[in-house]
């Protein structure tokens, strides 16, 4: 039977909206704390557009990017940033929506999970952490 | 967050389980929690609906 160890562990409310945990993101001298919602669904780590206005970043200098979501397309914009889940840090390309009107902070597979090792006891609100290495 | 109807729309700075300030203005918010000597508060973005079930994946 295989076995996975994890560093970190962190505790989630069960049964409410999604499973988040706080994130750090920083740029330069700019670091914001927001809350994200690990999203295995989501291709790449996506942020509200206010959170690189904090960062001092200029959303439209970054990468543009089209994504496919269950409404349509939307717009959004890469940068390269340092992330921080749970004392973990790595630079990552991330994207902040173009329109200020979504608010969903997802941490999706490139430039998250896949950096990462990570297990879920949902029923206990448990999630483990550890660096891919 | 506890009390989220009241700030549906609104940012809110956190620390821990304090409120340190509210408004419609991430920027503004963020400046009244570093005055309060809050450096890197957590920014939480209430929804409109906050008490709805997410369907989510934007």
């Amino acid at each position: 039977m295989p076995s996975i160890e994890f560093s970190r562990t962190h505790s989630y409310l069960p049964a409410v909206d999604g499973i988040s945990l706080p994130v750090f993101l920083s740029d330069g001298a700019e670091r914001v704390k927001l809350l994200a919602h690990v999203d295995t669904g989501a291709s790449h780590c996506l942020f509200e557009r206010r959170h690189a206005d904090l960062l001092n970043l200029n959303v439209e200098a970054g990468e543009p990017t089209a994504f496919r979501t269950a409404t349509g397309r939307v717009d959004a914009f890469g940068h390269l940033v340092t992330i921080e889940t749970l004392g973990l840090n790595f630079e990552s390309v991330v994207y902040f929506f173009a329109d200020e009107r979504i608010n969903k902070n997802l941490l999706g597979r490139l430039g998250w999970l896949d950096r990462i090792r990570i297990g879920l006891i949902d029923h206990d609100g448990l999630l483990y952490l550890a660096s891919y290495d | 967050m506890a009390h989220g109807q009241e700030y549906s729309g609104q940012w809110v700075a956190l620390n821990g389980e304090e409120l340190l300030s509210h408004g419609l203005d991430a920027r503004s918010v963020r400046d009244e929690a570093r005055a309060k000597g809050v450096q890197t508060p957590l920014m939480v973005h209430i929804p409109d609906e906050p008490g709805l079930p997410s369907a989510f994946w934007v």
